[in-house]
């Protein structure tokens, strides 16, 4: 590729910030970054892009280190048996594989039985592809990705109450100018951190922060009011928070008249939530619940944002509304610089919900269920409303079922790694094991395609462009910088090359830009509607905001200001009641496990864990303990420790640390094998998103040397499926030790 | 007790009674329910009445809400219980069949004095603050009080003074006791609650019981132990609770302070009959608080419900806790053990239990921590003014396991390793 006088602007292949970037080709002998031989490419700043302004953290400015032939997959790979070890193989080879084992599966066991498993890290043109591939050319309902793991709390719950979900209702800049940031459950300066400019400017400006997170993390640290609740009981704080409000007369009863539905309802819900039980419930003392309502309320502007420490719950759709209920109250929504908003955690987390590869979801965020867009999604790809299959199951469902009569036989996973990011991880691979057929496309060789039958090596993100969609609803597009290694395709490639030898040569274009003009004419006037995006536009207006219904449209920055998408234009507040975690500490599991991120680390680690600079920034997993909790459990500094629930074991050095609560440790999840932190958490689901309850369960924590045998769990990587003697688990209640 | 609870009666729609009733029919719709409601108003939240009075919420806001299906009696009372045919007469004369019986009459408040003449009906100007048509009444009558007069300087009555305060009245608190709250409070944690009360506007009488009002048509003062007459136009009383156990002792069920009931919330008694909330006396303990009450509600309805049938309520240790805008006060177990008189303070006796106690005091900034502990487990406590440590208080009164040495972290944040 000739290398343009200003590089290559595009963004980064990691969080939803997708921060702006500039690639460029380093000359050969000038060396400007060592990459290596083969990845001689360097990242710059953009500063001109308006998300990040330049800023770029550790996984930004080492991202291309992922390009270097070392890290990642360069040929197709196959096993032939049972136990056998993945071996090199022609693309013919691996495609006939997977079309075969497809074939065997759906006449065996019906189309269904063949499902598609994809991620939030897909472009919105693999995203929709995806969706239509499951659809169209496989016939299946079975399809679900891992944001499903995400933000399908929050989703769920902004759809229900602003009638439309898109993460932040405003540009992230806004944040800076609002007067009060009500942070829930996010440690954005680890996970984010060239947005803590935003915090940064909002204290400059005298704005007020108020962190709510069980750790003292270091956003926490910046906050001018810091509650630090019991993990899994944020609702109940949210509820105290309104019953204060309520008392104090801090409601804005004009807004509530004007602007929403529901509030009667939803005010004798928060009377039951009155000062000192609320302190009894989350242990957040009532003086500060009060402070943090004042502050809030006071503010003449204000704005909520909860992250998956508030979402990752059983119970998250609920805990969602009443934050966004504590908002309508309030007044602090449908306003300039207030508002509700969801930081979404991965690259496309926002498009990735929006154009059909979620389980009950057609593209342009349209309803499965609804007959009107079945007919004009159907009709647009050329079949009719009866073919098109109906709601299959949820990302966690499928997994768990996976293998068993009813589930999946056949797998395709893309873009995602639920070997480390499932919950309850040692059942999901032993699920996985059992399906006849798993295929797994990915850039890197990841633990789930340890697992698999066919790996196919795909594309990543300096080599092909495409859109995504950032947390705020900004459509921003990834250029090619560079060619993929020879023997990778696209994503996009894949998946035409697989629906041409399924019989469906039409429909299915490896071109990006074919793909996403198709995206925005099936998406025209859905909820998310793009048919007004094209590239041109986004790389002139540096990125454009959903909904864009037409090609003079300049898009919509901030949503509501007027009214809201719901039928009446009113935000529905709705009746939540706080209820306990899914899994309560005991006398055998006397401790809370929360999981989270680290700085230096993304997701599964799948790509993170792969780039030098950050493996030696956080080498390995840990287990924070508050000092008092380590010496009553005789634990040192540094010392091994095991991590065991209901469900299964996890080993990781002690990290002692005053910043957690005593009754709580925490590991960060994006390691697999014996520290992988998702062998222990809790599949409990949301009634409503089917969110898993990553974020809280019951655990016993014990020095490594107290116990008698080394740990298992997650030590499957390479040794091939179906392992006789693997313990099969039968249920979560079964109290499973695997040792 | 039966596998197949059909019909189940509940005599009282306060705290417990109304949650219990919510909770059964989430859990089990099928169940027929009838409750029995003798207030005027419907359910309601007693615990906010004082806000109420304050001002904070409307009376309509306090509602509880009670499922649809059931059959509410409202202004019915129990009037017998017939356990060998077990049916309830209702003070209506229609008799009632059960398959269990839940008391949850709650508590009825002290008098202060003695009306020989007309034991229910107060005169114009005496006050109490039990129910809500009390409290309704009260913030009627209060408005333009010249001397208004709270007797009782428990939780209630503290509370109570201070709204009166905060409504601008001049108000003044008779306590019988030496210092406020002297049943739960040291005397040092009382004498800076009058502080704080005195800073708030109210007048403190401590040491002084009231024996009698004065007054033939209405209250013009209030007789004190020494004879002198506090001159007062609105008088009220808060004198504490007793439960309400005539029905449950009537129908021969062992009453100590409350109903006997065991860890499944059944009488001793009577297997078909169960007592929660405020009558209700568990291991030897009234809980007359809301979220004890709650628990129960909700381990009963759990076990009738055929939900869980092994749902055992424990106890409940539970702070006090005294959330107002110029106090705040959590209180809870032992806390009037004295400092210095812990066997801690020179060694004990070989073997015996050894009492501590832990201590900090900021008059100045009328702040007051205190701890008890008993080999090693903290058994009661004080915090006033500052309660920035109640929630590692909170778990470490809960906890199973002893403290660790250092105890700091108990009463400051500064403490180190909670």
């Amino acid at each position: 590729m000739n290398e343009p006088a200003d590089g290559i602007r595009t963004h980064c292949p990691y969080c939803a910030l997708q921060c702006g970037m500039v690639l460029r080709q380093s000359r050969p002998g000038t060396g400007r970054r060592d990459q290596g031989a083969a990845a001689p490419v360097t990242v710059d700043a953009w500063p001109q892009f308006p998300v990040n302004r330049g800023a770029l953290c550790g996984k930004g400015q080492s991202a291309t280190e992922l390009l270097n032939p070392a890290a990642r997959l360069g040929t197709p790979l196959v096993r032939d048996g049972y136990g056998t070890a993945l071996r090199p193989a022609t693309w013919d080879e691996a495609l006939e594989r997977v079309i075969s084992g497809i074939r065997s599966v759906q006449a065996e066991h019906g189309r269904d039985a063949v499902g598609v498993f994809g991620g939030g890290g897909l472009t919105n043109e693999k995203a929709y592809l995806l969706g239509k591939f499951a659809r169209v050319a496989l016939g299946t309902s079975a399809i679900d990705y891992n944001g499903r793991f995400c933000m399908s709390s929050a989703a769920a719950a902004v759809n229900r109450a602003f009638g439309l979900d898109r993460g932040l209702p405003f540009p992230l800049a806004d944040i800076a100018e609002t007067d009060c940031v009500l942070l829930v459950g996010s440690n954005l300066a680890d996970t984010m951190p060239p947005a803590l400019r935003y915090l940064t400017q909002l204290a400059e400006r005298g704005g007020r922060l108020i962190v709510v997170d069980p750790r003292h993390t270091r956003t926490a640290a910046r906050a001018d009011l810091h509650l630090r609740p019991l993990p899994g009981t944020d609702l109940a704080l949210a509820l105290g928070m309104l019953h204060i409000a309520l008392a104090e007369g801090h409601v804005d009863e004009d807004f509530v008249a004007a602007r929403t539905s529901g509030f009667a309802a939803v005010r004798a819900t928060a009377m039951e939530y009155w000062p000192a039980r609320v302190e009894g419930l989350t242990g957040v003392p009532a003086h500060q619940i009060r402070e943090a309502v004042r502050m809030f309320a006071q503010a003449p502007t204000g704005m909520v944002l909860t992250a998956r420490g508030s979402e990752q719950h059983s119970k998250g759709t609920d805990t969602v509304h009443g934050w966004i209920n504590l908002c309508l109250a309030l007044g602090k929504v449908g306003r300039p610089l207030s508002g509700y908003g969801c930081l979404t955690g991965q690259g496309n987390g926002q498009g990735g919900r929006e154009h059909g590869q979620k389980a009950d979801q057609l593209p342009g965020y349209r309803s499965l269920t609804d007959p009107v867009a079945r007919e004009h999604t159907a009709r647009l790809w050329g079949i009719t409303p009866a073919e098109l299959p109906g709601p299959g199951t949820s990302a966690y469902e499928m997994l768990d079922t996976a293998g068993t009569p009813g589930g999946v036989r056949a797998m395709l996973v893309f873009g995602s790694n639920p070997v480390v990011s499932a919950p309850r991880a040692d059942h999901v691979e032993q699920r996985l094991r059992a399906l006849d057929l798993l295929v797994v496309a990915d850039v890197v060789r990841s633990e789930t395609a340890e697992l698999a039958d066919v790996v196919l090596p795909s594309a990543q993100w300096a080599e092909e462009t495409g859109t995504l969609t950032n947390l705020e609803g900004r459509v921003v597009l990834r250029r090619k910088a560079v060619e993929p290694p020879a023997r990778v395709r696209t994503d996009l490639e894949i998946l035409s090359a697989l629906a041409a030898r399924l019989g469906r040569a039409e429909g299915f274009p490896a071109d990006p830009r074919l793909v996403f003009d198709e995206l925005r004419t099936v998406s025209a006037g859905g909820p998310a509607d793009y048919a007004g995006i094209s590239y041109e536009r986004i790389t002139e207006e540096n990125g454009v905001f959903w909904p864009c219904p037409a090609d003079g449209h300049p898009g919509t920055p901030r949503l509501f200001l007027e009214s809201f998408a719901t039928p009446d234009g009113r935000a529905r507040m709705m009746p939540v009641h706080h209820r306990s975690v899914a899994e309560t500490t005991d006398e055998r599991y006397p401790l809370y496990l929360v999981t989270g991120r680290v700085l230096a680390h993304y997701q599964s680690g799948a790509q993170t864990r792969r780039v030098a600079a950050l493996r030696a920034a956080a080498p390995e997993p840990y287990v924070e303990i508050h000092p008092s909790r380590a010496r009553r459990l005789g634990v040192l500094e540094g010392e091994p420790v095991t991590v065991t629930s209901r469900r299964g074991t996890a080993v990781a050095q002690a990290r002692l640390s005053t910043e957690i609560r005593p009754d709580v440790v925490f590991m960060p999840f994006h390691w697999s094998g014996p520290g992988r932190a998702n062998t222990v958490t809790n599949p409990a689901l949301d009634p409503v998103s089917r969110m898993p309850e990553f974020k809280v369960c019951a655990v016993r924590v014990e020095p490594v040397a107290a116990r008698q045998a080394p740990p298992g769990g997650g030590g499957g990587a390479g040794r091939g499926r179906r392992q006789p003697g693997r313990p099969r688990e039968t249920g979560s209640a079964s109290a499973v030790q695997t040792l | 007790m039966g596998r197949h609870v059909r019909r189940v009666l509940v005599v009282g729609c306060g705290m417990a009674g109304a949650r219990f009733v919510r909770r059964l029919t989430a859990l089990n719709p099928d169940v027929r329910i009838t409750v029995f409601d003798g207030e005027r108003h419907p359910a309601y939240n007693r615990p906010l009445l004082t806000g109420v009075l304050a001002g904070h919420y409307r009376s309509g806001d306090i509602a509880l809400p009670l499922p649809p299906g059931i059959e509410l009696r409202a202004g019915v009372r129990a009037g017998a219980v017939h356990r060998a045919t077990r049916t309830v007469i209702d003070s209506a004369g229609v008799e009632h069949g059960y398959d269990a019986l839940v008391l949850a009459t709650g508590s009825r408040p002290e008098q202060p004095w003695r009306h020989p003449s007309r034991p229910e009906r107060s005169s114009a100007g005496e006050h109490r603050l039990h129910t809500l048509t009390d409290c309704l009444r009260l913030s009627e009558e209060c408005v333009g009080a010249r001397s208004p007069v709270v007797v009782g300087g428990g939780l209630l009555g503290v509370e109570t003074a201070l709204v009166l305060a905060g409504r601008g009245l001049p108000v003044t608190l008779v306590h019988q006791g030496r210092h406020l709250m002297h049943r739960r409070l040291d005397a040092k944690a009382g004498a800076l609650l009058r502080t704080v009360l005195e800073d708030a506007g109210v007048a403190v009488r401590a040491g002084t019981s009231a024996r009698s009002l004065t007054g033939r048509t209405g209250v013009t003062g209030v007789r004190l132990a020494d004879s002198s007459v506090l001159a007062a136009d609105l008088v009220v009383s808060a004198c504490g609770t007793r439960p309400r156990v005539g029905l449950a002792r009537r129908a021969g069920l062992a009453v100590h302070a409350g109903v006997v009931v065991d860890d499944t919330l059944r009488s001793v008694t009577d297997p078909h009959i169960h007592a929660i909330g405020d009558c209700a006396e568990h291991r030897g303990v009234v809980h007359d608080t809301a979220v004890p009450a709650w628990q129960q509600a909700e381990v009963l309805a759990a076990r009738l419900s055929g939900h869980d049938r092994h749902a055992r309520f424990t106890g409940a240790r539970t702070l006090t806790r005294l959330i107002a805008d110029r106090l705040d006060l959590a209180v809870f177990g032992e806390a009037t053990t004295g400092v210095g008189t812990g066997t801690g303070v020179r060694g004990g006796i070989e073997g015996a239990a050894q009492t501590d106690v832990l201590c900090l005091s900021d008059d100045r900034h009328r702040v007051y921590k205190k701890i008890v502990t008993r080999n090693d487990h903290v058994v009661g406590g004080i915090l006033l003014g500052d309660l920035s440590t109640v929630d590692t208080v909170r778990r470490a009164y809960e906890a199973t396991e002893p403290l660790p040495p250092n105890r700091l972290h108990l009463v400051t944040e500064l403490g180190g390793e909670g």
